[in-house]
């Protein structure tokens, strides 16, 4: 979209934006968490509603949310059907048998 | 998640009744069982904070200790892999703030110079278009995951951890601004840069739109 089509088609159609691009920006965390007020959260969808780049920006900040989300998941998928790492398994145990040997002489000075 | 049947979600939390019951009777075989349960998933936690092998398990280690000792205040309200996860977050995050890792990491990104910038107008100086790739297609691809991984380490630590603790843990951010000792406004502002920082070097580097 050009810089005219962008201010001329959802700026001059009839509707002024109350809300500036800069603001949809700034507040679009707030909008995706539903934490606008009713009467801004209306305002917002109008402006989004009548500016296709702000639209398409919300659709990308929403994938770019989704795509953390889903290599996060799958990453701890992909390592939950690996092997225990026997040896760290091994290393707390003998941690904890340490602990309970040298409980009765205060051996244990770390906190929870 | 992979997604389990009925039968097994109802074994799991007969297996997890049992390890509790005997971690409450001091039986140290439970603890091994605690251990072996859920000591992958964890491990990926401590790893993806901490980003080196070694501190992450040491974190580990200092997570189940204190989990032991600290059993008492397991109320069973939880699963006890939520009790345990939040012990592994609050372990990793002691240790990333104990050591200075900004000087041993690799790239970090200027999350203000990958912002939106605007005219005094209020108009941004770059008219966004749509991505030419869905956010299920990108992650189809083990190295397109891969890549992300490494944008998302690409981000300075105070944005870095507050991503992974919201986006990937699924903290909320009262909980995330408790742990990191920040407010919630912090949180909330750190949070939204950090998604606008890395939307941005998504778009940039999977050249997500037809701009040239």
């Amino acid at each position: 979209m050009s810089k005219d089509e962008h201010q001329h088609e959802p700026c001059k159609g009839g509707h002024r934006h109350d809300i500036s691009c800069r603001e949809i920006s700034e507040f679009l965390l707030a909008y995706v968490e539903r934490d606008l007020d009713g009467e801004v959260h209306q305002e917002f969808e109008r402006h989004l509603q009548k500016c296709p780049p702000c639209g398409h920006y919300l659709d990308s900040y929403r994938d770019t949310v989704e795509l953390v989300r889903t290599c996060g998941k799958l990453e701890l998928d992909k390592r939950e059907h690996q092997r225990p790492p026997e040896d760290l398994i091994q290393a707390i145990l003998t941690a904890k048998q340490r602990e309970d040997g040298g409980g009765a002489g205060g051996a244990d000075d770390s906190d929870a | 998640m992979s997604e389990a049947a009925p039968d097994e979600l109802e074994a799991a939390s007969e297996h997890e009744a049992e390890i509790v019951a005997g971690m409450r009777a001091g039986d140290s075989r439970a603890f091994e069982q605690l251990i072996r349960a859920h000591i992958g998933p964890l491990r990926s936690v401590a790893l993806r904070l901490l980003q080196h092998p070694d501190d992450a398990d040491d974190a580990i280690q200092e997570a189940f200790l204190s989990a032991f000792r600290n059993f008492d205040s397991f109320r069973g309200d939880a699963k006890l892999g939520t009790w345990l996860h939040r012990i592994v977050v609050n372990a990793a995050l002691a240790r990333l703030r104990k050591r200075k890792r900004e000087d041993a990491r690799g790239e970090v990104v200027d999350v203000h110079e990958l912002l939106p910038r605007f005219l005094a107008n209020g108009y941004p100086t770059h008219f966004h278009q749509p991505w030419t790739q869905t956010s299920e297609e990108l992650a189809s691809r083990a190295e397109t995951r891969e890549q992300v991984r490494r944008m998302i380490d690409k981000l300075p630590e105070n944005y870095r951890t507050v991503l992974i603790l919201r986006d990937i843990e699924e903290l909320s951010t009262a909980e995330t601004a408790r742990m990191l000792e920040l407010t919630s406004g912090t949180v909330k502002v750190r949070l939204h840069r950090a998604r606008q920082a890395l939307r941005n070097l998504l778009e940039r580097e999977f050249e997500l739109t037809h701009e040239r």
